[in-house]
């Protein structure tokens, strides 16, 4: 009896087992049919035209924004309350996460769901957002855009936001290069502050001799190829077309960036860790002479409550520094991007949104960045002014090194950052030189450049 | 067997057909012809791949050396003896399991940071004087093994430990009279008597340790770039989903890792017999 | 029972059952004074390392960034600070983090709920029951169990968009619910603790398959189920990727992809964020992660008991 009962479980347990896996195989089988069988297996090959999506005037227009650039969205609902908005709060795309990047492929394959407004913190977006894959951003000239509003942002503030010529996303804050100095430092030291390159070299030297311990930079950021590169307008990473960059190290313009730099980092008055690790917070905070980086390091270093925070009218703003043969540029480390979706259904109020927000005056004088909209920048300035943080006026530094970014610098889909970190930075803590580093910081870039399709000359 | 039924239903819808789905992918072109293994070759000869394997391999190792050791002595320890307070002792192991992938790092950031980090003596002794040293790329796999080790360990040893009590007191007794001391004793009886569940947690924890991404990806994300953003396979997997929009090449590499993962589980299935009903 | 307190006399009754303490007594060996030595430096020795870390995370929202950074990682700070800290994560987008941290119950205990049906049934049948397709069921298990999460997610989602649950809890609850992890924890456990003889005197008592599961396998199974909740419960409260992909809301979120946000939000993470007034700050942060932590350790405490017991000897005598 119990055999028989237990072979006929046994039994029916076979059948049902078949069946089961037969039922799980059809079950698959139909699905993946029916994604195969969807439109989204065609979605890479979407035309790039720049014809809008159909209209909808009852379309609720959203943004995409971080929380920094919230209050923004938010001030513009307040001045336009009959507009339907939808403000959703996301990173920003910041720090090398790839949300926008995931979202918009998976948006572009189930074909809906794209914001109408985002705002990303990369520079670079643009290298992969207008790329056949991606293909997001709308054409604001021809939706719109009038050039004169385009003439109103500071020289090479639209660069990142050009492409093929067309403008594809207006660009919300600067984050160019100047020298920061400790004015009490200065005088203490009986010190004048340098104003071209060859002296900031002299000063590394008699700095390490007579006060050692004190810096006058640092290249331990991932942006240190920024600071020090761009401005002297080194090949490293060359624009020379759309997916297309020169990378050569070797260059005299980037030679005499080295040659400068080694004997600094040696004597120690160029560090090698990073201005917002607690190491320098703890260590050298006090030991800061001069610093060359963007213009957000007054809010970010050396406002209250910031890392190496500095009682009022001790740091002061100076100008770019500049290369006795006459190249007078500076380099830039970020700055944020608005752009509109080519899908979107009310391409009216998402560029009168772009629009606003970087131009208006009252929103961008009151931004933590330094607008790249000229005439905010003019009010944002005069507000930190009175603020008297600075021990000099740093309106004319501010609107100088806005205008003198070197534009030959490419914005590329690829990180040039992780590169200066990881074989440059690494290899200085374990007491290589500069010159050491140079050739494999651009076998890295070339690798990675190769890697994401571009074409490199050497 | 209705009642294999609801999972076998999960298991097809979200399961079985995503995985189909992605193998398609990796044998796949971008406009959905058939690609052959032209998406593996690409993968294979990625420059970065060498580097990933050997750091990913370097990290299992050391983390499932850990996990065999530790976990399995740390269960039998607090099975042994101190009931009371082994109970404490577990709950203690346990308490950074509880902590997601993103927290886990956060806390370590502070605990790699020689100026902050309460293992300061420790890391200074070794030379190690500011977060970029700690994070140099000689000492990543160990630093992620151990924050693996930090928060998974707790959740396994509670296993064991489940798994210790199901043996029946009667056979240790025995040993015991026998004169068996407390290694004996795991050795001869407890450990065979749970080998399923070391094999188990060997088996997913190698799948697992092949997958590491949280932890390099979001090191990378804090030290600026210092750890590099293809550290692991699976973060090199993302940068072509992701950064190159590049999925079929992301699959090929997906389906290369489980492959990798399935022929272990297979060994170690087979060794251990896995799939009989009896113990 | 011979009572005895000589500590070095081994031959008190062995072969008898004696009373714990006598037990004890007997062995009061040098050997076994080092051996408790030893078991008590390492156990002591990991409990450090398994802690601090936690000790540290307990008390950093109870100070200032500053002296985060400054002073002694064990100092307690003050009220004030901690208070401080909580009205800035408060105040960030008008308390989200509360809406982030219902969110993750939610998904969690549908994750839950359903994961230990499916996963109790189904180990239960693949331990004790011999059907074609068994092995095979195991093997895909498997095989699932080991993919890479990342490229399972484009499918997911395209899937998701087909049956219409983008952007629903469901798109986040109903795959995480597939969790081959607990099928195969319920099969090891009724592999190893139910024997056949038991099943076998159940049938032969008259019960049908359904009456010997809910009548003897489910309650001799009380450990696994606890087992199977609680590892469901926090895979599914710790994922990441899955709600980062399938929900477009800053409201769906759970608390892990909250999280996130949080931190590229703090000027230590991303420098860029340093003027922007928005005070999320490290001790913030940490004060976020802790209240992300609670209540799964809330439900460990529940669980320790249950996932410690359970022991099926003496249950089959024939």
């Amino acid at each position: 009896m119990k055999r028989y009962h237990r072979a006929s479980l046994a039994m029916a347990g076979k059948h049902t087992g078949r069946t089961i896996a037969a039922g799980v195989t059809a079950i698959a089988a139909a699905l993946s049919f029916a994604a195969c069988a969807s439109p989204a297996a065609n979605k890479q090959t979407a035309t790039t035209s720049t014809s809008a999506a159909t209209q909808d005037p009852n379309a609720v227009l959203t943004v995409w924004v971080d929380s920094t650039r919230q209050p923004m969205a938010e001030a513009y609902q307040k001045a336009h309350p009959d507009v339907k908005m939808k403000i959703e709060t996301y990173d920003g795309n910041a720090n090398g996460a790839t949300t926008l990047q995931t979202k918009i492929s998976l948006f572009n394959r189930s074909n809906s769901g794209w914001p109408d407004v985002v705002f990303s913190t990369q520079v670079a977006e643009m290298s992969w957002l207008t790329s056949k894959q991606y293909d997001f951003p709308l054409d604001l000239q021809a939706a719109g855009l009038s050039q004169e509003t385009i003439d109103g942002f500071a020289k090479g503030a639209l660069a990142p936001c050009t492409v093929d010529g067309k403008t594809v996303c207006l660009r919300n804050d600067m984050a160019m290069n100047v020298t920061w100095y400790d004015t009490k430092l200065f005088k203490q030291f009986g010190y004048t502050v340098p104003t071209t390159w060859e002296e900031y070299g002299e000063l590394g030297k008699k700095l390490g001799t007579e006060h050692p311990g004190y810096i006058i930079g640092t290249v331990g950021d991932s942006w240190g190829g920024d600071s020090y590169l761009w401005p002297s307008q080194c090949p490293v990473n060359q624009a020379v077309g759309p997916m297309h960059v020169k990378i050569n190290g070797t260059d005299p313009k980037c030679t005499r960036v080295v040659e400068m730099l080694d004997p600094l980092i040696k004597n120690k008055t160029i560090s090698t860790d990073t201005v917002f690790s607690s190491s320098f917070a703890k260590k050298q905070a006090d030991k800061v002479l001069m610093l060359v980086g963007p213009n957000w390091y007054g809010g970010a270093l050396f406002a209250k409550g910031a890392g190496i925070e500095k009682p009022a009218g001790e740091i002061g703003v100076g100008k770019p520094l500049v290369w006795a043969d006459g190249t007078d540029t500076t380099g830039n480390v970020g700055g944020g991007l608005w752009i509109v979706s080519k899908h979107t259904q009310s391409t009216k109020n998402a560029l009168d949104f772009v629009t606003w927000v970087t131009t208006n005056e009252d929103n961008q004088g009151s931004a933590p960045g330094y607008p790249a909209y000229a005439p905010a920048a003019k009010v944002w300035l005069s507000k930190l002014l009175a603020s008297k943080f600075y021990a000099n006026d740093p309106t004319e530094v501010f609107t100088a090194a806005a205008g003198s970014v070197w534009d030959g610098w490419a914005y590329t889909s690829y990180s040039t950052y992780t590169p200066w970190t990881d074989k440059v930075v690494n290899k200085l803590n374990s007491g290589g030189s500069l010159a050491d580093a140079m050739p494999v910081f651009t076998t890295e870039l070339t690798n990675k450049a190769k890697a994401a399709g571009y074409t490199v000359d050497q | 067997m209705l009642f294999v039924l609801p999972y076998v239903l999960l298991l097809a819808l979200f399961g079985l057909f995503p995985v189909g789905y992605a193998v398609a992918l990796a044998v796949s072109t971008p406009e959905g012809g058939f690609a052959g293994v032209a998406n593996f070759v690409a993968v294979i000869t990625d420059y970065r791949l060498p580097d990933s394997l050997v750091n990913v391999g370097a990290y299992v190792l050391i983390w499932l050396l850990a996990l065999m050791v530790f976990v399995v002595g740390l269960a039998l320890l607090t099975h042994q003896r101190f009931h009371g307070f082994s109970k404490v002792a577990r709950f203690a192991f346990y308490l950074p399991g509880a902590l997601a992938g993103s927290a886990a790092v956060l806390v370590w950031m502070f605990m790699l940071d020689p100026t902050v980090s309460p293992a300061a003596g420790l890391l200074n002794a070794v030379g190690i004087e500011t977060f970029t040293q700690s994070t140099a790329p000689g000492h990543l796999a160990l630093i992620f093994a151990v924050i693996a080790f930090w928060t998974g360990a707790g959740g396994w040893i509670v296993i064991m430990y489940g798994a210790l009590n199901n043996i029946p007191t009667d056979l240790v007794e025995a040993a015991q009279v026998d004169g068996a001391g407390p290694l004996r004793i795991a050795w001869s009886i407890q450990l065979p008597l749970i080998r399923k569940w070391v094999a188990y947690m060997l088996i997913i924890s190698f799948a697992t340790g092949t997958q590491l991404f949280v932890e390099p990806q979001l090191l990378a994300s804090a030290t600026f770039g210092g750890v590099s953003e293809s550290w692991s396979v699976n973060q090199l997997s993302l940068i072509y989903a992701f950064q190159y929009g590049d999925f079929n090449r992301a699959a090929a590499l997906n389906v290369g890792l489980l492959a990798l993962a399935l022929i272990v589980a297979v060994f170690v299935i087979g060794k251990v017999k896995l799939f009989d009903t009896e113990a | 029972m011979a009572v005895t307190n000589n500590a070095l006399d081994v031959t008190a009754e062995k072969t008898t059952p004696v009373g714990r303490q006598q037990r004890w007594v007997a062995r009061l060996t040098p050997s076994w004074m080092i051996g408790t030595a030893l078991w008590w430096v390492i156990v002591l020795g990991f409990m450090l390392f398994f802690v601090v870390p936690v000790l540290w995370l307990l008390l950093a929202p109870t100070k200032s960034d500053h002296s985060l950074v400054h002073e002694f990682w064990l100092s307690v700070g003050g009220w004030t600070d901690l208070s401080t800290a909580w009205n800035h994560l408060l105040a960030y987008q008008d308390g989200v983090i509360l809406t982030w941290l219902g969110n993750s119950l939610l998904y969690s205990l549908g994750t839950m709920v359903i994961a230990v049906i499916a996963c109790m049934l189904a180990g239960y049948g693949l331990a004790v029951m011999e059907f074609r397709g068994r092995k095979t069921i195991l093997l895909l298990t498997m095989i699932v169990m080991m993919m890479p999460n990342a490229v399972l997610v484009l499918p997911l989602y395209l899937q998701a968009e087909l049956m219409g649950t983008a952007g629903t809890p469901w798109a986040v609850i109903l795959p995480m619910a597939m969790y081959p992890f607990g099928v195969y924890m319920v099969f090891i456990y009724y592999s190893t603790n139910l024997p056949r003889s038991i099943i076998d005197a159940s049938r032969i008592d008259g019960c049908n398959e359904w009456g010997t599961f809910t009548r003897i396998a489910l309650p001799l199974g009380t450990p696994a189920v606890a087992l199977v909740s609680f590892f469901s419960f926090t895979s599914s409260w710790n994922n990441y990727f899955l709600p980062f992909v399938m929900l477009p809301q800053t409201d769906q979120y759970p608390v892990t992809v909250g999280l996130n946000n949080l931190l590229t939000s703090t000027p230590a993470f991303n420098p860029t964020v340093g003027s922007s007034g928005l005070s999320i700050y490290r001790p913030e942060l940490a004060l976020a992660t802790l209240m992300a932590v609670v209540p799964v350790l809330i439900i460990f405490l529940f669980n320790q008991r249950a996932l410690v017991s359970g022991m099926l000897a003496g249950a089959n005598k024939e």
